[in-house]
């Protein structure tokens, strides 16, 4: 209960404080809306996430409750009263496998299950526990934004249901309301409204239910923080007097394992032992750094506690100090009975002979203070035990005092903290006849009667102290009854300013092409942290482009001399963006929920309605299950890609949905989705061509021997085994357009279709991005036998960031590129928008390829000087092969005297292929290269070192795949 | 490249013909006690004599009939001052002279660049004879003209004459469009065999066999050899059946067979009986299924699979320069064996065996893994006389190498000799490969002498130390990788695990790491392990670091690397080598420590902290691919290695997950720090890391 009361009564405090530690560490302070949308875990029941979720801070920023809604099942997941909230996760603090959750005064929850019943039942009808329910049983509309109000739009067996919530007074007599307008319903609709853990829901009269709960300590650990003095602990103060004191004579000594979190210079070690916390001292203040021990460095801390003897602990008690999270406590404490302590480094400590005690965590007492930690088994022992090893998983916890008590001298006073009688309260307000509250299976439940037009309700919800709960029926008694929502449907007031104005810089080059940087503004001028995921154009020119962290931002003034562009964000709160597309001038983006449509009902330049146009799409909690990109094709049809649950790591895949590293394909009204193609791991892009061709790229890790092109058809499998989704496991893959290595791709971005003929000599070709080396490549493709075929060269410029998306302007026809900086990339900026701008100058770059039986063909745009051209010493060609297993990545191997599809008996090495003869063809622009020893083969290598016609140097260099050769 | 594969092949195979494998599991023919065989007198080959063939040759200054000639893998060299170039060379001033092939990757304009000291000159015979680089000794380095060469083979000359005073330094490094300056790799460099390169090998090997079969344990030999396995107590420690069997019939290239005839199972058991009396076996321990389920994963984790095949493998197949572990039951007492595991030099401190510095009950546990799995192979029982025993002992040599309280009764004879043909030792019967006797006949006819410098030192010690099962080397896999999958059944590490995820490749280890780090680190006294994520670890072996560490950097003509910065190893010859002139830096060192402290995050640095940590900073977003702790890079790794890593990762090591931050014209994204010059933000870095306490 003292999580309660501590939370209520130092409201303000906790307001001021909601920041948590990891969003400190998150160098972007980003003001989110009121609605954010993402994978929400609370704090229980256990595995309660909302795996498609919404946050919604309810009530100003002054005094905010939060709601979670779970889009997929229509259910409101939890509710806190209050809005504290970690903000984990790779696009956060670039952490691997944590991500959102909510770590507040969680008051309500629901099962993880649907949120309305259908034909009665709440049983989940889904086959598995992922996407959302069938559309009979209900679906996600979308949401409204009113300045800072959201209102939900769903619909329920063909009811619609608008909702939104309020927050109304402070500390214990606090009140949340969920106003549901709902549509006619020619049916009974059964709601589940949610249940406490460990209380027993009672209903008083048909529109309250309590749920009455006991504070005691759970399992044999109790935890509790002194409000002003170490005395104020039920548990007592720090002691020296306990077994463990320095003074007690029995030599006790706890010190730190080598190896992990290291104690701060300033926590008084003495070597490896750590005196202070037996010393029977306390600390006198916040800081006390001549009193407490704390660690740095390394992954969690170890201690050892040697006790000399093997002693039957009755009772221990840990104390720690300090500000913000260095106050609480967590660790997992194990003992050994053994004469010599079992290995204190072992990664499983059971496996070395420790027996686990118990597991710690006071952070639910909350940031700050003095913590108090109690483990004792009502009157019996702990336990017999010589050696303790503590793992604090928290290592900067402020540890002042370790106090062991053997059985005989178990303190007295050692009540663990304030018990009590607390009330969390469901009302039901203004309710039509016939509505009412139940419960059911542990669960509140409300009921509500057919209808025959729109009619308002509302739901309060309450968490009080047993003094307080007459005052709170009062107020709830005296609520105003709900009126209709559609009024905030509509547009409300504006969040932003009109926008931020920056200036571009025109690129300098020589060359056909040259790169000019569009002035990105500040995430310090926006509030914002722009790392741009997706874009495209609106047809009057103006770009629409997401971020990463969910915002979209329309950018206006993109002329020739980019001196007057202005950035207008548009909305924020989306499930990290990473794809856009604009389709009648309407703004679609991609995010790990799907396909959002955003609408602008007011003219006001900022979107107040975030439809959910497709929300199929199966999720899990996985930290890196991105969606990528959004195409369409000439018929309309929406393309996205979705990649593979990695663990964190990168290695292998966590929990495998169906739609994990699949191409999706979306129909244009946004009813259907399907897969598309399968066996991709981490596709960061992709491109549908004017004939709907569809591409991706693929990042090198399991199955995936090196980064792909792939070139895909309804049903392609893209090699990658885990996510093929096939009855029977692959033995082989479809080929790529072609493989590449890490050097020139380690990571690929999406394609682009050059659609017209302004940007050079490239109308009709596909140019491919890399993320990781931030390059523009050119592709080339051949069909041999029915195998797509191909290889890519690079274009010799330089991005802001890296390239992952890159669309043609529709006015000007020169290219855009936009990129960031989130995971492994060679770009160092952390995001960037970015023109090639053809200046009409020669073009000298290879651009076809063809393979004949005895060598290939290589085309450029420009004629070549015939003496360079036909030495073969102005060639190099290599061959590889990569190894097609679940490792990650393969090594580059020779393709004689192995069998890829074996994986085994290739050496490390790349074979040179003789070039026999060079000749130059009757166009002055295409060589035939002689290759006596060409055969198929993963990855060939072609590096050029010619002259062109003029003079000029052509060098670089071309990387392909050879499937088939022409019979 | 075909071709020069079979040369390098060609030369090791001449080089080095005691090559590991060989030396330590060649059998010797069926047959009991060598007989000296009749026959026409023993006759050496005569002496080489013409012109400097293929490899590398020298000659001493002050006297040029002192010559040597050795393999070469570097165009390069380090001889600190008053020490020897090679074996058979006196001290002082020499000459040297490298011929061999030069792979040239890619038709381009070439720049030869020689650092080091006295005068040097590389001439590449392409069409004509190109000379690329000359150095007249007046400086410390010298970049020839830039010149056009062909893509494929060509043969070279480098010819050499050290400095009258001080080190002898030479490194030879080239650059063109297609890459950075860089020391020639060698993977670049080959060269044929010839017959002066044959016949120094012989005598080299000739003289390490000398050494390792411990002839002068009884002869009167300058070399006494190792030192052989204590007997003091070894009743408590080994099995008497299996003292019997081995000693009746022993692992010859491990320990000569001395006992022929009719009588020797009895006179092997009566020796096995006394041996078994000097020491009394603790009592076992108990030993858990838990300990034995433990020990299986410590076996697998410490990639001990690398050096041993499974203890139930017996089959010759899978052993592949492997230890079988199937008499490991039949062989320790169970107390001795978790002793021996842990601490497996105590009483044979130079045996084969590194030192892991497992803890007793690691050791218990993978005592208890090898004892369960290797029950099979139990030798027949015996019993035998001890007194007579202690009289065979005393009589047959046995004392001469083996240390134990018994007075030694073998006549000494005098030097090792070579009679008709043959090595003519009466007693024991080596296991000594045709080619090992050949060289040691012709080493002891001529007895050349000299003794092994720190590069034979770390060349031979590489092998006998098995570090290639483990490492990879010059662009091959370590054993480690063909032989891991099978402990994969009870690994804990994920069996998929890359690359960094095995010991690091060797290949650069004199350009890369400091000598005294290396030193540290051989004895295992580093305070930081590099790669503390990975299971495997470096265990100690009974080699002779310094001469190890010393040994890897002189032959890439790195002296030993000073504390302090000195031109050898700073700024300035950084500069030279890589071509930037740091000199021109505005920047104060203060500045460039905070320029440096700002390119580590992500946020308007490089991102170093998104794979590496800094001291108590960790790694943010490690993904496959850890990175190593950068507070350790100036102590552990040479400045100038970390310039041409940072330059272009992907060069030297082609499997790194690194990304490469510069561009062909050396420059990186940062555009606004330091002009955007990859050299010079890099050199921050290095500025800052040095900060850093240590």
């Amino acid at each position: 209960m003292k999580t309660l009361v501590a939370a209520i009564s130092s409201f303000l405090l906790v307001i001021l404080l909601q920041v948590p530690c990891a969003a400190q560490k998150h160098p972007h302070a980003m003001t989110y809306g009121p609605a954010m949308a993402g994978t929400w875990q609370a704090l229980w029941p256990r595995d309660n996430f909302a795996l498609k979720g919404v946050s919604i801070r309810v009530g100003g920023a002054e005094s905010s409750a939060q709601v979670i809604f779970d889009t997929e099942l229509l259910r409101v997941s939890a509710i806190a009263l209050d809005h504290r909230q970690e903000l984990r996760g790779t696009a956060y603090d670039g952490a691997h496998g944590p991500g959102l959750k909510i770590v507040g005064n969680q008051v309500l929850a629901t099962p993880v299950g649907p949120g309305w019943a259908f034909a009665g039942s709440f049983n989940d009808p889904r086959l598995i526990p992922h996407g959302p329910l069938p559309k009979t049983w209900g679906r996600y509309k979308g949401l409204y934004l009113h300045g800072q109000k959201v209102v939900l739009r769903y619909d329920v067996g063909g009811c619609d249901v608008l909702e939104h919530f309020e927050v109304s007074g402070k500390g214990d007599g606090r009140l949340l309301t969920r106003i549901l307008d709902l549509g006619k319903s020619t049916k009974q609709m059964t709601m589940m409204v949610g249940l406490r853990q460990g209380a027993r829901p009672k209903v008083i009269g048909t529109n309250l239910v309590v749920l009455e709960y006991e504070v005691k300590a759970t399992g044999i650990a109790s935890t509790e923080k002194a409000g002003r003095a170490w005395t104020d602990l039920a548990m007592g103060a720090p002691s020296n007097n306990d077994y463990a004191d320095a003074r007690s004579g029995n030599g006790v000594e706890t010190r730190f394992v080598e190896g992990f979190g290291k104690p701060d210079k300033k926590s008084g070690a003495e070597g490896s032992n750590l005196p202070r916390l037996h010393d029977g001292f306390a600390a006198r203040n916040a800081d006390d750094r001549d009193r407490t021990t704390w660690f740095r460095g390394r992954g969690p801390a170890r201690m050892v506690t040697d006790l000399k003897k093997t002693i039957h602990i009755g009772q221990i008690n840990t104390f720690s100090r300090h500000r913000n999270q260095r106050a609480p406590q967590r660790y997992i404490l194990y003992g050994s009975a053994a004469a010599k302590a079992p290995d204190g480094k072992a990664k499983n400590p059971r496996r070395v002979g420790w027996k686990m005690i118990t597991s710690v965590d006071s952070r639910s007492l909350g940031n700050g203070g003095m913590h108090g930690v109690r483990l004792a088994k009502g009157e019996g022992t702990i336990g017999q035990y010589r050696h303790l090893l503590w793992i604090s998983r928290h290592k900067e916890t402020f540890f002042t005092e370790f106090d062991i008590y053997d059985a005989e001298n178990k303190p007295r006073n050692s009540s663990p903290g304030r018990r009590g009688s607390y009330v969390t309260g469901v009302a039901l307000s203004g309710a039509p006849a016939g509505a009412k509250l139940e419960v059911t299976d542990g669960s509140v439940r409300l009921k509500l009667p057919a209808r025959g037009s729109r009619e308002q309700l509302k739901l309060v919800f309450f968490d009080c102290s047993g003094d307080s709960f007459a005052n709170v029926k009062k107020k709830v008694a005296a609520l105003a009854p709900a009126t209709s929502l559609a009024a905030m449907t509509k547009g409300g007031p504006r969040r932003w300013s009109d926008g931020v104005r920056t200036k571009g810089a025109l690129g300098r080059g020589k060359g056909a092409y040259v790169v000019d940087r569009l002035g990105i503004p500040s995430d310090g001028e926006t509030a914002s942290h722009l790392r741009f995921g997706g874009f495209d154009f609106f047809s009057d020119g103006r770009a629409a482009l997401s971020t990463w962290n969910g915002d979209v931002w329309v950018l206006s003034g993109i002329d020739a001399k980019l001196e007057n562009l202005k950035w207008k964000r548009f909305a924020t709160g989306l499930f990290d963006p990473l794809g856009l597309r604009i389709v009648d001038d309407v703004i679609y983006t991609l995010g790990r929920d799907g396909i959002n449509r955003l609408h602008d009902l007011n003219g006001d330049g900022e979107a107040d309605f975030y439809e959910c146009f497709n929300n199929e799409v199966l999720m899990t909690k996985s930290f890196h299950e991105f969606a990528f990109d959004l195409q369409t094709d000439n018929e309309g049809n929406f393309y996205f890609s979705k990649g593979g649950p990695v663990r964190p790591g990168g290695r292998g895949f966590d929990k495998l949905v169906p739609h994990h590293g699949c191409i999706l394909k979306v129909s244009k009204d946004g009813s259907k989705l399907e897969v598309f193609a399968t066996g991709l791991r981490a596709p960061n892009g992709m491109g549908v061509g004017p004939n709907g061709e569809v591409t991706s790229g693929d990042n090198e890790g399991t199955w995936v021997p090196a980064c792909r092109l792939n070139w895909m058809k309804k049903g392609t499998f893209n090699g990658c085994v885990d996510t093929a989704h096939l009855p029977t496991k692959p033995t082989m893959y479809d080929y790529p357009i072609c493989f590449m290595p890490m050097r020139i791709d380690n990571s690929g971005g999406g394609q682009v279709w050059v659609t017209t003929d302004k940007w050079g000599p490239f109308e009709g070709d596909l140019l491919h991005l890399s993320y990781g080396k931030s390059t523009l490549f050119k592709t080339m493709r051949e069909e041999v036998d029915g195998v797509t075929q191909g290889g890519v060269t690079p274009f010799p410029l330089k991005f802001t960031s890296s390239a992952m998306r890159a669309r043609v302007h529709p006015k000007t026809g020169q290219l855009f590129v936009c990129g960031f900086r989130g995971w492994q990339t060679n770009a160092v900026k952390m995001t960037g928008f970015d023109r090639v701008r053809y200046t009409d100058k020669p073009v000298r770059m290879l651009t076809a390829l063809k393979t004949a039986r005895d060598g290939v063909y290589l085309t450029f745009t420009c004629p070549l000087d015939k003496e360079t051209a036909e030495d073969p010493e102005s060639y190099e060609v290599e061959a590889w092969n990569y190894l097609w297993t679940r490792k990650y990545g393969s090594p580059e191997v020779s393709t004689v005297g192995a069998d890829p599809k074996a994986n085994k008996g290739a050496k490390p090495k790349h074979d040179a292929w003789q070039v026999e003869r060079a000749t130059l063809q009757a166009d002055g622009k295409t060589v035939f290269l002689k290759l006596p020893d060409i055969k198929p083969v993963m990855q060939m290598r072609v590096k050029f070192d010619i002259d062109a016609a003029d003079g000029e140097k052509v060098k670089s260099e071309l990387h392909s795949s050879i499937h088939r050769l022409p019979k | 490249m075909k071709n020069l594969g079979r040369w390098i092949g060609v030369a090791c195979m001449v080089a080095v013909p005691a090559a590991a494998i060989f030396y330590l599991y060649s059998k010797p023919e069926a047959g009991g006690g060598r007989e000296v065989e009749e026959g026409p007198p023993y006759v050496p080959p005569p002496l080489y004599s013409g012109p400097p063939e293929e490899g590398l040759s020298f000659a001493s200054q002050a006297d040029p009939k002192k010559t040597d000639a050795r393999s070469f893998a570097h165009l390069a060299l380090y001889v600190p001052e008053g020490e020897r170039a090679s074996s058979f060379l006196p001290e002082g001033a020499f000459t040297a002279t490298f011929k061999g092939k030069l792979k040239v990757p890619t038709r381009d304009r070439y720049t030869f660049t020689f650092v080091g000291t006295g005068k040097f000159e590389l001439v590449v015979h392409e069409k004509t004879d190109k000379t690329v680089v000359t150095a007249d000794g007046s400086a410390e380095h010298a970049s020839g003209k830039r010149t056009r060469l062909k893509r494929g083979e060509h043969r070279f000359t480098a010819r050499y004459t050290s400095p009258a005073k001080g080190p002898a330094i030479l490194r030879v490094y080239w650059e063109c469009s297609e890459f950075a300056r860089e020391p020639i790799p060698q993977s670049a460099l080959g060269h044929g065999a010839s017959e002066s390169l044959a016949q120094f090998s012989r005598w080299r090997s000739g003289r390490r066999e000398l050494y390792w079969q411990r002839c002068g344990q009884c002869h009167a030999e300058e070399t006494r050899g190792p030192v052989a396995p204590s007997l003091g107590g070894v009743g408590a420690r080994l099995r008497e059946d299996w003292m019997a069997q081995w000693i009746e019939d022993p692992d010859t290239t491990r320990m000569p067979k001395v006992l022929h005839g009719s009588s020797a199972s009895a006179d092997a058991a009566d020796i096995a009986a006394f041996l078994a009396t000097q020491g009394k076996a603790s009592t076992a321990p108990q030993f858990t299924d838990d300990d034995r389920e433990r020990g299986g994963v410590i076996f697998a984790d410490s990639g001990c699979i690398a050096c041993h095949t499974l203890p139930e493998h017996h089959d010759e197949a899978t052993v592949a320069n492997r230890v079988k572990l199937d008499i490991v039951a039949a062989k320790f007492h169970p107390a001795a064996l978790v002793d021996y595991l842990r601490q497996p030099d105590r009483h044979s401190p130079r045996g084969g065996m590194p030192n892991f510095g497992f803890d007793e009950s690691t050791a218990q546990a993978l005592a208890a893994f090898l004892l369960s799995r290797s029950g099979a192979n139990a030798p027949p029982s015996v019993s035998g006389d001890a007194a007579r025993g202690k009289r065979l002992i005393a009589t047959k040599g046995c004392v001469s190498c083996h240390g134990i309280a018994v007075q030694n009764e073998m006549r000494a004879p005098g030097r090792a000799v070579t009679k008709n043909g043959s090595i003519s030792c009466r007693v024991a019967e080596y296991g000594l490969s045709a080619e090992d006797e050949t060289a040691l006949q012709e080493y002891l006819a001529r007895r050349p002498g000299g003794s092994p410098i720190a590069v034979e030192t770390a060349e031979y010690g590489m092998q006998r130390g098995r570090c290639t099962n483990c490492h990879g080397w010059r662009g091959e896999e370590p054993l480690l990788v063909r032989v891991r999958g099978e402990t994969a059944a009870f690994a804990e590490e994920d069996p998929e695990a890359g690359v960094q995820h095995l010991p690091p490749d060797l290949t650069y280890t004199g350009s890369k790491l400091r000598t005294e780090w290396l030193v540290g680190w051989l004895k295992g006294e580093a305070k930081d392990r590099p790669r503390p994520w990975m299971h495997m670890r470096m265990p100690v072996f009974s080699l002779d670091p310094e001469a190890f560490a010393r040994g890897f950097a002189f032959a890439a003509g790195y002296g030993p690397s000073s504390a302090k910065p000195h031109w050898r190893d700073g700024t300035a010859l950084v500069a030279a080598t890589m071509g930037t002139d740091f000199d021109a830096e505005p920047a104060s060192l203060a500045d460039l420590v905070k320029i440096g402290e700002k390119l580590i995050p992500r946020d308007g640095g490089l991102g170093c902290i998104q794979c590496h940590g800094v001291g108590d900073r960790p790694a943010q977003e490690v993904f496959e691919a850890p990175g190593i702790n950068l507070q350790q890079t100036p102590s552990r790794i040479r400045k100038e290695f970390f310039h041409r890593w940072c330059l272009d990762p992907l060069r030297i090591d082609p499997s790194t997950k690194m990304t490469r931050f510069t561009d062909a014209e050396g420059l990186t994204g940062l555009t606004d720090v330091l002009e955007g010059r990859g050299q010079a933000q890099f050199e921050a870095i290095w500025r800052y890391l040095e900060s850093l306490p240590r």
